[in-house]
């Protein structure tokens, strides 16, 4: 037996990453799946010498044509016929678990379920009668705790049975009437099947009835395909006459009606429990009640900002200084040459002025992690609802939106969970304006050079600035491009538990360690790309207005005088900050030959109070950083929102940055 | 017969009729949402969003989508 494949799905919140974690342990790689960019992860593990291979599917509650997701799962399973399909059943909600498995085995996978969460059945004082559950569906069924990692080495050994046993085929009874026009479209769709179509007909039979679009597309491929659709759509519309509603919505109901009866005949619960309200729904009612949701929204967010700033600054300090000694050491060691000015004033210092800010940016995941794993952020969603409904947006597009505070590219890609196109492709293009982290280095140094008494209220500003940039944006492109309305909300509120430490740690350290490969990366090439070009030509004064880089700003600061900060080294900060924004700060230390510290004498000779303003301003809306564009790209898949994304924000910056500096002139500021 | 939307805290109703585009009555029904189910409101916050138990599940929906859904009160 060559090497095995499984597959692990099941709903979002039913412990599905906890189970592939614990399967796998640190055997893991991410990437995406074939032409999208969902999250692609896979692992290893090895059970009795044989290897096996997991593949994640998307957390999913069916496996429909309508997202994304359910149709990356379900192309998976007919295209690579993994060996085993192991579907993490959230134990204390099985009749809506259980629907994705019974749409598994009607697909023919061959399947084993992971009855997870089984300590909160038993807290509960529910009994499940595993056996018989295994019985009436015709697959193994492991009852686990994945949070404990109890129950691993079955699931392991089912597994492993399971694929040198294979699968019983599995029908699910729907009345006379359907199961007729099924078999005429069976026998039909048999006649004519090929080799390219590798998966049941009956299957095939049941989607066409649910005007499954991509199962149709792909019959359409056959010799007549088409006569096929075309009789079973007559077929359907015949169909729903005789059953009085409509066929999908029917099927559907089937379904939940054969696993009502399954969970009758295996679940026994004790009487009035259901009707109690859990310590969940009682917390609901403070945190969603209608006045006290949104002081309490902000309350979280007032907190974790406090947390970022006040926690994270000694930290960054050490971080600074560590740096600092470090530029000095090399210079040391290597004397003044050119290769000691690259490694120092290039490399370490470039890098070492971004990294300061890893402390922040490591408590702000942390906090944002928490506020995920412990189910508060489903409820924001919902507290700020009518919110961004008046704003034409969907109460989901706010988790996003909060993201971006953090840094835009996990932001963009949490515009995943946003169902309609519209909504996703919105919050895509206002994300940008959200002050990520890598500005705020940036507001830190001119805010606390000009405006050090309030410079606290300055930072904010710009943050609420980026904030109302970007309602207004997606007021405006919502008028512009996606007329109509908005989808409405519906949302699962898992219930509130404490998050794990690992989980949290996981998450906060997934997306930190992002920063820091791009730090290590993008920001090193800026880095040493600006030393390139300040070194040359040869024989020139480093970063002097006649070297290379002198020349390229002195280009472009002219477009920059009606915004008060017509100099060239502003020019050429604003440019290299486009690699990445933090690149700006280290840009004008390199530029004017100074550390962090020094900048605080030498801007105020060349900024003026309201020219700095304007210039927090330019740095806080134009052009997002590569990275985020090109995550941009990626998710909307079209260089036309790309190119709007980036067109407009940099109109918006420099007309704001203007406007500013104009006004605040007229004003005598 | 009434919007889920005009429900108060702590009734249980079933549901009779989803007003609304085929897309969204798919979406409910697949989250086990149906005309025939029995759910329990939990928290109307009129006008915002109403905090429905199907089983064990909580849902929250948005006001526009509680206004869609026709229900009968039970008991």
């Amino acid at each position: 037996m060559d090497k095995m494949v499984i597959c692990l799905g099941g709903n979002p919140n039913a412990g599905k990453t906890t189970v592939f974690n614990n399967l796998t342990g640190a055997h893991q790689k991410v990437g995406n799946w074939p032409g999208v960019t969902v999250e692609k992860k896979e692992g290893e593990f090895v059970y009795q010498q044989k290897k096996i291979r997991v593949v994640d599917l998307p957390g999913t509650y069916s496996l429909t044509a309508y997202s994304i997701d359910e149709r990356i799962a379900r192309d998976f399973l007919i295209r690579d016929h993994p060996d085993v399909t192991v579907v993490i059943v959230d134990a204390t909600n099985l009749e809506r678990n259980l629907y994705l498995a019974i749409e598994l085995l009607e697909l023919g996978a061959n399947v084993v379920i992971d009855l997870n969460m089984m300590d909160m059945v038993r807290q509960k004082g529910w009994q499940i009668d595993v056996n018989k559950l295994s019985q009436l569906l015709g697959v193994p069924v492991v009852p686990t705790i994945a949070s404990k990692s109890e129950g691993m080495e079955q699931l392991k050994q089912a597994i492993l049975t399971a694929a040198t046993k294979g699968s019983l085929p599995f029908k699910i009874d729907y009345g006379a009437d359907v199961e007729k026009v099924l078999d005429e479209i069976t026998v039909l769709i048999n006649q004519h099947k090929d080799g390219s179509l590798n998966v049941s007909a009956r299957w095939l039979a049941i989607k066409l009835l649910e005007n499954d679009t991509q199962v149709k597309n792909w019959l359409q491929n056959l010799t007549r395909g088409r006569e096929i659709i075309t009789k079973a759509t007559s077929m359907s519309q015949a169909l729903q006459q005789k059953l009085g509603e409509d066929v999908e919505t029917y099927l559907i109901e089937r379904r939940y009606g054969f696993i009502s009866g399954l969970v009758k005949e295996c679940v026994q619960k004790p009487m009035g429990v259901e009707e109690k309200l859990t310590l969940s729904d009682k917390i609901d009612k403070i945190v969603i009640n209608r006045w006290l949701g949104i002081p309490l929204f902000f309350f979280f967010m007032w907190i974790t900002f406090k947390l970022v700033f006040n926690v994270g600054a000694p930290f960054a300090d050490y971080i600074d200084s560590a740096f600092g000694w470090l530029g000095e050491t090399t210079k040391h060691l290597l004397g003044e040459n050119w290769l000691s000015s690259l490694i120092s004033d290039g490399i370490i210092a470039g890098v070492g002025g971004v990294l300061v800010f890893l402390p922040n940016i490591i408590i702000l995941f942390l906090a944002i992690g928490f506020l995920e794993d412990c189910g508060y952020m489903a409820r924001a969603a919902f507290v700020m609802d009518r919110f961004m409904h008046a704003l034409g947006l969907h109460g989901k597009s706010f988790i996003p939106m909060i993201l971006g505070f953090g840094c835009n590219i996990p932001g963009i890609m949490a515009c995943r969970t946003l169902e309609s196109r519209k909504d996703r492709l919105l919050t895509i293009l206002i994300n940008p304006f959200m002050s990520c982290s890598a500005r705020l280095p940036i507001y830190v140094l001119f805010a606390g050079t000009f405006f050090p008494k309030h410079a606290g209220t300055v930072i904010f500003i710009m943050y609420a600035l980026g904030v109302v940039v970007a309602i207004l944006t997606g007021l405006l492109f919502k008028n512009l491009f996606f007329k109509g309305e908005v989808a409405p909300l519906i949302m699962e509120l898992p219930p509130y538990r404490l998050p794990t430490l690992k989980s949290v740690l996981l998450h906060m350290w997934e997306r930190s360690f992002m920063f820091v490969k791009k730090a290590g990366t993008i920001i090193a090439t800026g880095v040493v790309l600006v030393w390139f070009l300040s070194s040359m030509p040869p024989g020139v004064e480093y970063a002097s207005g006649q070297s290379w880089i002198g020349h390229l700003g002195k280009f472009f600061a002219p477009f920059f005088k009606p915004a008060g900060f017509g100099f060239w080294q502003a020019a050429v900060a604003l440019i290299f900050g486009i690699l990445a924004k933090e690149v700006v700060v280290g840009t004008l230390g390199t530029l004017y030959g100074v550390e962090e510290e020094g900048l605080n004498k030498v801007l105020p000779t060349y900024f003026s109070k309201l020219s700095a303003f304007s210039f927090m301003v330019m740095s806080l809306l134009y052009i997002p950083c590569i990275a985020s564009i090109g995550v941009i790209k990626q998710e909307t898949n079209s260089w036309k929102w790309t190119a709007l994304a980036v067109g407009w924000s940099l109109f918006v910056g420099w007309t704001m940055a203007v406007l500013f500096y104009q006004i605040g002139r007229i004003f005598g500021a | 017969m009434c919007p889920l939307s005009m429900v108060e805290n702590g009734r249980e109703v079933e549901i009779l009729q989803v007003r609304g585009g085929f897309g969204l009555c798919q979406r409910l029904s697949r989250m086990g949402i149906y005309p025939g189910t029995r759910v329990r409101v939990l928290n109307n916050g009129r006008p915002g969003p109403v905090v429905i138990a199907v089983g064990e599940k909580r849902f929250g929906l948005g006001f526009g989508m509680a206004h869609r859904i026709f229900v009968k009160l039970l008991s």
